[in-house]
Order: structure tokens, then C-alpha cells, then sequence
């Protein structure tokens, strides 16, 4: 049980990095000089519609 | 789709009057005129339930399946029968859950009161729901998925989840309508807020979001102000969401971390909120001047306004020396009826001033003019809703903790109930300004809907639901 606990709360650790990783990653790749244009592209998706 | 229109606005009308009567009842308690079916704590559900699932619900199915299949360019996942099944079933649960509000059945659990017989049929509607929105993503011609869409199928998976967990019961006997839940205690009451406070964090927020990030760059005809912003406040949302649930149960049997988590990512999620906030205002720099012509995109924009005061008041009102006072007081009523009626009806209202002249081929609405009554009328009731319920929720809070030189409580409850009642009143009347502000809409909309004949015959090649 003791075990199980321990290793409950190293997995409560991992997962607290891990999503805030995820997190930062989202948001760098939102940001990236790269994707500029891309985004902007898509922005436009709701306009273009109504071919 | 326009019947999803008819149905909303439908739905709004009914909310808010069963919203008036309640309020009259707080006023004058003999209005239940003593019949069980009559009663506050049955109408109040009704109430609450056509505001939210009926009147939302409706107009997201509606708005959902039109969005989806513009910005995918393809037509809907299981075609007309599938959307028409999703629309219709939903309606069904309406009627059933509402029909058992004033039998008296009911879970007890607030805003999950349908017992387990409508709680079945709703998850068979919702993953209808989920398979035609998810198909018609995965069979896509646009490459990209357009983020309304994410804010959307966000709403459906995790309205799904939280149905499920939180309505897990055991009938009594399948010809009985009682059912006891899997969790109790204190579990019971955490599952419960972690549903409670993620249908307003999904259902009446990100869905929500989603038609803004739809609509109001559409009625103001540019793109979203930042497409990145847009995408960093989505993941943002749905990081921190999820946990704020417990500030519903400060001061409670609830383990003391749990409460301070719930406050700590309460607090933290003034950043998405802003950040959206400030997205979709920033949609409109350089036309502004649209707000004096179109008074449809007026009220997406004030909508987005009170989204942003009642992010920034709901924070606020979770940390916990706050909360201490608030909880328990008509504040909270208040700060609910900012994000329903300030939030959601405003933002529905501005989408379906753009939609029904769309989907009805009609140049525009029938009369712009009462458009901007309905705008005023709606905002004046808001306003005086609003102001009644801080004053009369922060004066109940403050007679409820109020001590005399001995010790002992200075008021009895009564006497807090007696100095309630000038402000129910006035909330009384925000209530029906606001129910005029509808039915001026409805007449509107009857108007705009019988239009000219001749406009009926339009071609189009535009991919909208049968019907």
C-alpha cells in the first residue's frame, strides 16, 4: 500500500511537469516567428466560407 | 439550423418568463397559490434548466452544426437525419426533464436535477451529437481546423464526461422514476462542483467562445485579432478549467488544500478569460463605427464585455476571506445572471440577428430600429438585476456576521429576509425588461422570417442542414 501510495504521488509529480511541458510547448509553438503567415492564413477561415 | 433558431428563441422566452415568476415569487411568496406544482423549489430548476440546457443547449446544437460545416467545407457527418435526430432528441430531454421538475423528480443535484431515465436518453443524444460534429471534422476539404471548432468539440467531449460521472446511479426499479447516486459524502459533493463549475466552464463558456470566435468575425467581416492569442487561450482554458471546481465548497467538510487549489486556478484563469476578452474587442479596432450601424454586432460585443466583468467578479468571489462573505448570498445570483444574461443571451442574441437573416435568405433583420430597443431594454435590465443583487447579496452577508456587544448574532434570519425585499423587486423588474427585450426580439424575428416572397427563391450553393 505504502508502495502504491509513493508511487501515486511520484505519479501526481510527473504528470503536474509534464502538462505544464505540454503547455509551454503549445504556447511556443502558437508563437513561433515560423508559423506567422500560417496563422494568419487560418484566421481567415470563417471569411472564405462562402464560396 | 432554422429550426434551431425558432426553438432558441422559443426556449429564451419561456426561460425568462418562468425567471419573472420565480422573481415575483421571492416578492410576494403567495404566488406559489399554494400548489406543490407551484412552488419555488420546483419552478427554480425549471427555471435554470431552460435558461442553461434549452435556450443554450438549443442554439449551440444549432449554431455547432452551421459552423462546422462552413468552416470544414463538408457537409454534415450523417447528413440531415443524424442533425435532425440531435436537434429533436435534445428537445425531448427538455420536455422530459421538465415535465419531471413539476412531478417533483428530481436528483437534488443543482443543475443536474433530471433523474436516470432522462440522464440515459441525454447521453444517447450527446454522442450522437459528438459522432456528427467529429465526422463531419474528420472529412474535412479545409486542412485546418478553424478554432471556434476546438472551443466547440471541447463542450461536447467534456460534457460528456461530466454527465456521465457525476449522474452515476442506481435506479430503485426500472418502472420507477427514484434512483440513488454511486457517491456520497464529500465526494459526492466535490464530483458534483467539478460537474457544476465545468458546465459553466464548458458549456457556458467555451461553447460560447466558440460562437464568438465565429460570428463576430464574421458580422464585422475581419479576421480575429490574433489567431495565436486565440489558440493560447483555448489551451489555457481547458488547462485550468477543470480544476477550479471546489471554491463551491469553501467552508466546507472539504479537505482545506482542495478548497485553496480551487481558489489558486480560480484566480489564475483571469488570464485566459482576459486574454479572450481582449481577442474578441480587438476584432473590431478599425470598425468601431460598425456598432453604431449594426446593433446586432452590438450586443456581441457588449456580450464579450460582460464576459470579461464576469471573469474578472468570479475570481474574485473565490478567494476565499471574499467568499466567506459572498457565498450562500444573492451576490452569487448576481454574478451568475451577469455571465447568463450579460454573457450568453447577449452573445446568442447578436449571433441570431446575423443568422436568421442568413439562413432565411433575407437582406437583413425586418426592423434594425428595434434591434436597438431590444439592445437598451435587455441592457437596462441587466443593469438593474445586477446592481439589486450586490447590494441586497453583500448587505445579507454583512447582517448575517454581524455581532451585537454580547456575542450574540445581531439579526434573525427573518429580519435579513425582510430587508431583502425592495431588492427583489427591483430585480423583479430588471427580469421583465429583460422578457420585453425578447419578445421585441421575437416580433422581429416573425417579421423578418415572413419577409417578401420573392426572396424565397434564391439560389444558393451554401452547404446548410436541410431545413
Amino acid at each position: 500500500m505504502t508502495m502504491l501510495a509513493s508511487l501515486g504521488e511520484l505519479l501526481s509529480t510527473i504528470w503536474t511537469v509534464w502538462a505544464v511541458a505540454v503547455f509551454g510547448g503549445i504556447a511556443f509553438w502558437a508563437w513561433r516567428p515560423a508559423n506567422r503567415m500560417r496563422f494568419e492564413d487560418d484566421a481567415q477561415i470563417p471569411l472564405n466560407d462562402e464560396r | 439550423m432554422r429550426a434551431s433558431m425558432v426553438l432558441t428563441m422559443f426556449w429564451g422566452i419561456a426561460a425568462f418568463a418562468v425567471g419573472v415568476v420565480i422573481a415575483a415569487q421571492l416578492v410576494w411568496p403567495q404566488l406559489s397559490f399554494d400548489s406543490e406544482y407551484l412552488t419555488f423549489g420546483r419552478l427554480r430548476p425549471l427555471h435554470t434548466s431552460a435558461a442553461i440546457f434549452a435556450f443554450g443547449g438549443t442554439a449551440l446544437i444549432g449554431t455547432a452544426f452551421h459552423i462546422v460545416q462552413r468552416t470544414c467545407r463538408a457537409r454534415l457527418f450523417g447528413g440531415a437525419p443524424l442533425g435532425w435526430f440531435v436537434l429533436l432528441g435534445y428537445q425531448f430531454f427538455i420536455v422530459f426533464a421538465a415535465t419531471g421538475y413539476l412531478l417533483g423528480i428530481t436528483q437534488s443535484k443543482e443543475y443536474a436535477e433530471p433523474e436516470w431515465y432522462v440522464d440515459l436518453w441525454l447521453t444517447v443524444v450527446w454522442v450522437a451529437y459528438l459522432i456528427a460534429y467529429l465526422g463531419t471534422i474528420l472529412k474535412r476539404e479545409e486542412p485546418h481546423i478553424y478554432v471556434a471548432n476546438w472551443f466547440y468539440l471541447a463542450f461536447i467531449i467534456t460534457i460528456a464526461m461530466l454527465h456521465i460521472v457525476n449522474n452515476l446511479s442506481v435506479p430503485v426499479s426500472f418502472g420507477g422514476t427514484k434512483s440513488y447516486g454511486a457517491w456520497s459524502g464529500v465526494q459526492d459533493a466535490m464530483i458534483q462542483w467539478w460537474y457544476g463549475h465545468n458546465a459553466v466552464g464548458f458549456f457556458l463558456t467555451a461553447a460560447f467562445l466558440g460562437m464568438m470566435y465565429y460570428f463576430i468575425p464574421k458580422a464585422a467581416n475581419r479576421p480575429v485579432y490574433s489567431y495565436r492569442l486565440s489558440i493560447v487561450h483555448f489551451w489555457s482554458l481547458v488547462f485550468l478549467y477543470i480544476w477550479a471546481g471546489p471554491h463551491h465548497l469553501h467552508y466546507t467538510s472539504l479537505p482545506d488544500w482542495a478548497q485553496t487549489l480551487g481558489m489558486v486556478f480560480s484566480v489564475m484563469l483571469w488570464m485566459p478569460s482576459w486574454g479572450g476578452m481582449i481577442n474578441g474587442l480587438m476584432t473590431l479596432s478599425g470598425a468601431w463605427d460598425k456598432l453604431r450601424t449594426d446593433p446586432g454586432l452590438r450586443f456581441s460585443v457588449t456580450a464579450v464585455g460582460f464576459y470579461g466583468m464576469s471573469t474578472f467578479e468570479g475570481p474574485v468571489m473565490s478567494i476565499k476571506a471574499v467568499n466567506s462573505l459572498s457565498h450562500y448570498t444573492d451576490w452569487t445570483i448576481g454574478h451568475v445572471h451577469s455571465g447568463a444574461l450579460g454573457w450568453v443571451a447577449f452573445i446568442v442574441f447578436g449571433t441570431m440577428y446575423y443568422l436568421v437573416p442568413v439562413l432565411w435568405k433575407r437582406p437583413g433583420m425586418w426592423s434594425t430600429r428595434l434591434i436597438g430597443w431590444h439592445y437598451w431594454i435587455a441592457t437596462l435590465g441587466i443593469v438593474l438585476y445586477i446592481t439589486a443583487m450586490w447590494v441586497s447579496g453583500v448587505m445579507q452577508g454583512l447582517m448575517w456576521r454581524a455581532y451585537d456587544e454580547l456575542g450574540f448574532l445581531q439579526y434573525s434570519f427573518v429580519e435579513t429576509v425582510a430587508a431583502m425585499q425592495p431588492f427583489y423587486f427591483i430585480r423583479m423588474l430588471g427580469g421583465i425588461l429583460f422578457l420585453s427585450g425578447g419578445l421585441i426580439m421575437t416580433y422581429n424575428m416573425w417579421r423578418t422570417v415572413r419577409g417578401e416572397r420573392e426572396a424565397l427563391t434564391v439560389g444558393t450553393t451554401r452547404p446548410a442542414l436541410a431545413a
